[in-house]
Parts: C-alpha cells; sequence; structure tokens
C-alpha cells in the first residue's frame, strides 16, 4: 500500500469503442483514488459511463474497447494494457466484482457450493473438504440463514436476495481489497436491499474491504457511501464526500439529480412511542411539489467532446460552456466540479422540449 | 359521496401450478395463491398507490381489473357496472372507461405502427373522432399535450427514446379520455431525471383530466409523492390501507412498518440515523402460504398472538373508525400496533 492508504489509483481513463456505426468515446479523462476501507460511489445515469469505467480496470470489456490511461493497485504496476495472466491473478484475488443482475451471474446447473468452492480452489488451492467449510462460513457472513443446508442448492432454489448474497459470498471469497458492486441492489426488493446493504457496511468494518458502489440510486449513496463521483455523458462532472454532495452540490446536474428523486420525508418512522390513535382523517390533499426535470437528452458520445457534455441541458451555460471543456477544480475543501458556473443555488425550472 | 370509478371486492386470482411432488404425476394439483380476498375501491379524481414487492400480488390485481386475466372468484365493477365475467365483446365499449400504461415502454408499443397510429388506434376502434383527418388533428394534440413534438407521428417507437415512448403510451391512454387509468409500474423502468419529467406530466394531466388513476409499484417515494391513498399488498392480501398521511406518518401493521423502514432516503444525515428494521426470512411461497396471518412468519412483533395468528386470518379493520384499515391481529381501537423497536446499537431487528 503507498504511504497515504490508496488502494487503488485510477488516472485519466479514456474508453473508446470502434463500432460500424463509428466511435463511441464512452469514458473520458476519468480518475478517482480508492482507500483502504472506504466506500466510493459513482453514480450516474444510463450510459454515463460508470460501468464501463471500472470493467476497463481489468479487461473485462469486449475487444472493441480502446482504452488508456493508468490504474495501479496498492502502488503495483499499470493494470491497463497489463497482460491477461496477471489480470487473472488480481481478479477475484485482490478486486472482485458483484453485478447486478444474480441470476444470470450464476451457473444454473452447478450448486452453491461448486461455484462459491471453485473460487477458492483456484485461487488459495484449498481441497475440496476445506473449501466446502469455508463456503458454509462465507454463506454465514453473508446473512444466509441455515448456510449448511444451502450450501447444496442450486440457483433456482435460492430467491432474488439470497442470489445476490451468493454473488457477494463468492466476491469475497477471497478475502480481497477492493469489492466492485455495481448497481447491486438495482434488481432487489427494498427489505432485501436494506439486509443486502448492511452486509456491504458489515464486510467494510469487518474485513476492511474497500468498495467502488456503482449506482443511480442516491438514496443508497447517503446511506452507504463516503465519497461520491459523478459523472455525466462519461465525465467526471463532480466529487466530494457524501455529507458535503448532499448539503453543499455544485454542479447543475447533480443539483438536478438530487431534485428529481421524490422525496420521503414521512418514511422516517418515529423513534419511539407515537400517539394513542391519534391520526387525523384526512381529505385527499392535492398539492404534489413538482419534481426537478432536467430537460434535453444524454448527448451522442461520437467524438470527444469540445465543450461542456451538459451545455445543452444547462440553465447555466454560456458561450464559454458551449465552446470550452471545463476542468476539474477543488471548489471546497475536497469537493471537486467541472463546471464554469459552480453553486448551489437551484436553477429556475426549465420546461421540457 | 359520488359512486366510485372502481370497486373491487373480495378479489381471488389462483393459478394452476401443475401436480406437486417431486416425481410430479403423482401428487395433488398445486395452486397458486396469487391474489386471496383483496377489496379496493377508487373515487372519481383519486389516485391510489397499489404498493408491494415482488410476489405480492400486485400486477396480478391490476391485471384482473384490467381483465387481462380471469378473475377465480369476487367482483369487479366500474362505475357500479360489474364487469367480473364479461366478455370481450362485452368488454369492448367499456375499455373507453378504462386504459392502460405499462413498464416497459420498450415492448408495449407496437414496433410496426408509427408513433401517430399507436395513439390514434384507441380512437379510431372507439370511432372517436371525425375520420382520419379528424383524427390526425386529435392525435398532434395529444403529442403536444404530452410534451411531445407532434413531427414525431410520423416516425416509429424504436426511434425514441424510454421517456418519450413513455409519453407516447400515455397518450395513447388518455385519447379516449378515461375515468380511470390502471399504471403498473409506469416509471420504474426509466432513469431518474426522466421518471421526475413522466410523474410531472402525469400529475399535470391528472389535473386537467381529473381521471381516477390506480398506481401500481413498488417504490415508496414515488407513492408518498404523488398518490392520494395507498393499499398495501402482502402474498395475494392487503394489509394495510389509509390516506398517503396516515400510511407515511403512522403507518400500522408491521409489515408496512418494515417496507417504510427500509426505503432509502436521499440525505446521509436522515438515512444514518433512522432505524431500519430488516425482516428475517424468505417471502414464503404463494403454493403454500402460512395459515392464519400471512405475515407471521416474519413478524418481528407476532410472539404473544402467535396462536391467533396461526389460525386466524386477520381481518382488514377499520379500528378507529378514520378509514385507516389494517389487518392485524394487534390493531387495537384507539391504540397503535406496537411500534418495532430496534435493539440498542445494531440497525437491525433480530427477529427470533
Amino acid at each position: 500500500m503507498s504511504g497515504d492508504g490508496t488502494l487503488l489509483s485510477v488516472r485519466d481513463v479514456t474508453v473508446r469503442f470502434d463500432t460500424d456505426d463509428g466511435a463511441v468515446h464512452a469514458v473520458d479523462r476519468v480518475s478517482f483514488d480508492l482507500k483502504r476501507g472506504e466506500v466510493l460511489a459513482i453514480v450516474g445515469e444510463s450510459g454515463c459511463g460508470k460501468s464501463v469505467t471500472t470493467m476497463s480496470l481489468l479487461g473485462l470489456l469486449p475487444p472493441t474497447a480502446n482504452v488508456e490511461g493508468e490504474a495501479r493497485f496498492n502502488g503495483g504496476a499499470d493494470l491497463i494494457g497489463a497482460p491477461e495472466g496477471e489480470l487473472r491473478r488480481i481478479r477475484g484475488r485482490e478486486i472482485s466484482f458483484v453485478f447486478q443482475d444474480p441470476m444470470s451471474s450464476l451457473n444454473p446447473v452447478f450448486t452453491v457450493e461448486r461455484q462459491v468452492g471453485e473460487v477458492l480452489r483456484r485461487h488459495l488451492g484449498m481441497s475440496k473438504a476445506q473449501a466446502r467449510e469455508r463456503t458454509i462460513e462465507l454463506l454465514d457472513l453473508v446473512g444466509i440463514p441455515s448456510p449448511e443446508r444451502r450450501v447444496d442448492e442450486y440457483p433456482h432454489q435460492l430467491s432474488g436476495g439470497m442470489r445476490q448474497r451468493v454473488m457477494i459470498a463468492m466476491a469475497i471469497a477471497c478475502e480481497p481489497k477492493v469489492l466492485i458492486a455495481d448497481e447491486p441492489t438495482t434488481a432487489l426488493d427494498v427489505t432485501i436491499q436494506a439486509a443486502v446493504l448492511d452486509v456491504l457496511r458489515e464486510l467494510r468494518e469487518r474485513l476492511g474491504m474497500a468498495i467502488v458502489l456503482i449506482t443511480h440510486d442516491l438514496g443508497v449513496v447517503a446511506d452507504i457511501a463516503d465519497r461520491v463521483v459523478i459523472m455525466y455523458a462519461g465525465q467526471k462532472v463532480e466529487e466530494a464526500p457524501v455529507a458535503e454532495l448532499f448539503a453543499h452540490p455544485q454542479h447543475p446536474y447533480t443539483i438536478g439529480l438530487l431534485g428529481a428523486a421524490p422525496r420521503t420525508a414521512g418514511a422516517v418512522l418515529p423513534a419511539g412511542g407515537n400517539g394513542n390513535g391519534a391520526h387525523r382523517p384526512s381529505a385527499p390533499t392535492r398539492k404534489r411539489s413538482r419534481l426537478v426535470e432536467i430537460p434535453g437528452r444524454v448527448p451522442a458520445l461520437h467524438a470527444p467532446p469540445d465543450h461542456c457534455p451538459f451545455a445543452e441541458r444547462c440553465p447555466r451555460a454560456d458561450d464559454r460552456s458551449r465552446s470550452e471543456v471545463p476542468a476539474l477544480e477543488t471548489v471546497r475543501p475536497g469537493h471537486l466540479v467541472a463546471c464554469f458556473h459552480p453553486g448551489e443555488h437551484h436553477d429556475q425550472e426549465v420546461q421540457p422540449a | 359521496m359520488s359512486e366510485p370509478i372502481l370497486e373491487v371486492s373480495g378479489l381471488v386470482k389462483h393459478f394452476d401450478a401443475g401436480r406437486g411432488g417431486a416425481g410430479g404425476g403423482s401428487g395433488s394439483r398445486r395452486v397458486v395463491h396469487a391474489v386471496e380476498d383483496v377489496s379496493l375501491h377508487i373515487e372519481p379524481g383519486e389516485i391510489v398507490g397499489l404498493v408491494g414487492e415482488s410476489g405480492s400480488g400486485k400486477s396480478t390485481v391490476g391485471n384482473c381489473i384490467l381483465r387481462l386475466l380471469e378473475p377465480t372468484a369476487g367482483t369487479i365493477r366500474l362505475r357500479g357496472n360489474d364487469i367480473t365475467h364479461l366478455s370481450r365483446r362485452e368488454m369492448r365499449p367499456l375499455r373507453r372507461e378504462m386504459h392502460m400504461v405499462f413498464q416497459d415502454p420498450y415492448s408495449s408499443l407496437n414496433p410496426r405502427m408509427t408513433n401517430g397510429a399507436i395513439v390514434g388506434e384507441p380512437l379510431r376502434l372507439h370511432g372517436l373522432a371525425d375520420g382520419r383527418n379528424g383524427r390526425e388533428r386529435r392525435v398532434a394534440e395529444l403529442f403536444d399535450q404530452v410534451g411531445l413534438d407532434p413531427e414525431l407521428r410520423h416516425r416509429y417507437p424504436h426511434e425514441l427514446s424510454g421517456g418519450q415512448r413513455q409519453r407516447i403510451g400515455l397518450a395513447r391512454a388518455l385519447s379516449v379520455q378515461p375515468s380511470l387509468l390502471v399504471a403498473d409500474e409506469p416509471v420504474s423502468a426509466l432513469d431518474v431525471s426522466v421518471q421526475a419529467a413522466i410523474l410531472n406530466l402525469l400529475a399535470d394531466l391528472q389535473e386537467d383530466m381529473g381521471f381516477a388513476c390506480l398506481f401500481i409499484t413498488h417504490d415508496l417515494s414515488i407513492v408518498e409523492h404523488f398518490c392520494d391513498r395507498v393499499v398495501v399488498m402482502y402474498l395475494g392480501r392487503v394489509v394495510e390501507t389509509g390516506t398517503r398521511e396516515q400510511i407515511f406518518t403512522a403507518p400500522q401493521h408491521p409489515y408496512t412498518q418494515a417496507l417504510l423502514s427500509a426505503v432509502v432516503v436521499p440525505d446521509p444525515q436522515t438515512q444514518r440515523t433512522r432505524s431500519r428494521i430488516v425482516l428475517e426470512g424468505d417471502l414464503p411461497s404463494p403454493i403454500d402460504p402460512p395459515s392464519g396471518c400471512a405475515f407471521r412468519t416474519r413478524c418481528p412483533i407476532a410472539h404473544e398472538s402467535l396462536p391467533k395468528a396461526e389460525d386466524e386470518i386477520p381481518e382488514l379493520r377499520d379500528v378507529d373508525g378514520d378509514g385507516h384499515l389494517v389487518a392485524c391481529h394487534l390493531a387495537r381501537r384507539g391504540r397503535d400496533v406496537p411500534r418495532i423497536a430496534e435493539p440498542a446499537g445494531t440497525g437491525s431487528v433480530a427477529a427470533r
């Protein structure tokens, strides 16, 4: 580990896909650091490049992807462009992945023991019996009830939440230092999501695991992240510690995202006891607050950007935004933003086109 | 009060799951109890949220109401008319009254029809516009109303974004000016910013046109934002129903309490100081639901009333006469169902 506790250091990663319809510039010079035991959330909407960025680090993209930049794990050699054998040694062992859809990421014809055990036997050279025992321990760690029985079951016998926990068990089998979780709770019901988030929290606390959490859900971010990177159209547009980001968002896109999520003020349960049946029979209230809309669409990424990628949709855009790419600058302690007009003020709502 | 737009009473829907037993063939016929004894009503202009997690039966209720599924028992009344067992032909004129919007804007639009033809089809089928020109004019108006460039009429669904397609779905549904819109997860497949735009649009249209809406979703923050009244389902049954305020500020049923506590709030300070009830175990199988109270196998406060919970299905009762109905043995007049307390120090309730 390097001196400041940085486990994973990503610098200027750029990903371009060469397709029949021309190049797609999916990720543009994205950098971030991940410290030991830290939960870093990468947030953005469909197509912003949040998944591609992390997949590019360990050679998980198809051959049509052209990846540039630098990524170092634990101060070691550059992972980008590293030989497959070297990446294979790191994948699973040092850095592992959990994907969104646990049904299609598990092999339907093998039992849980076989799938989790394979990781243990391959990476750690365990015997079959050792691997079985360790698998049961891991299932227990991720909160699967009666693991001795579950270990012999097939994926179809498990519920969605259970499968996602098996995926996490598999990902943490070798006690990796970094877990990259791509929308790990998106396909799950809220009560199951709550349990999976608890599992992630526990892993961080007990094993000191650092987690990169890729998500579009700001509620999940608020729940578990330490630091947040906001991506838009392949670029990192804002980065800040979680409390700072929610309290003082600077980029108009971030402010838009925060305003677009419906607020669940009343969902906060009262702390202790409550009034004795003193509910007010209320007539339907007709006043609905409006949600913030972000007009327009994400730009097509056919050329590297020559101006602020958010300019077409931004109420603050001016001539400069339309002709120059804003650089990331520190506007407050630990708070980076790529905008010529950063600030917390809410923009006037623009009517949708 | 005026006549309800929709009145569902004692709705039951069972699905045949083939024969049981590992070997197959010899076992008795197995039945999926998807919906059991569901009653609900929707008043004119009211937006009712039907919430529940996967397997709660909420979409099956919606499909029975739309008569896309044949109910096993119970009655469905639309403006007082019993539509439970009407034939397709008999249903046809009533399709004007009740229209639907689906979750997946990618698979619910016919890819071989132009957007204009999709929106104009109900007008044509119901003979609601004056010939081709009248229909064209009306379709252009509808496009404008849902925030789409009327020029997109001549394009096909695949040329549109997810948000634009959902606007087409809305324009189609509203073309016949229905008195009830049944929307099944209409924004779940969309990104947050697009979702916000569609919800705002739906709210505006509802205010202008005054239709009632059954909004089926798993997303409680949307329900709180959008709905007047809420119906909460668990394992095929309604466990609680009340106004938005009643459900979100004083949830009674332990399941509703757990569900609301699990919602993540996009605010780190609030989110990290809230208590969270983590339910133990999995949703029981609807093929073999628990006897008595369906929630008893996971209920963190069921212990003392367990014998009763095992033999007796709790009735959905309005204990305080304020329109807040709860199906829980622990509900008492003038007293709240106990809050599920969290043990000090942890964020979850360890059950049993």
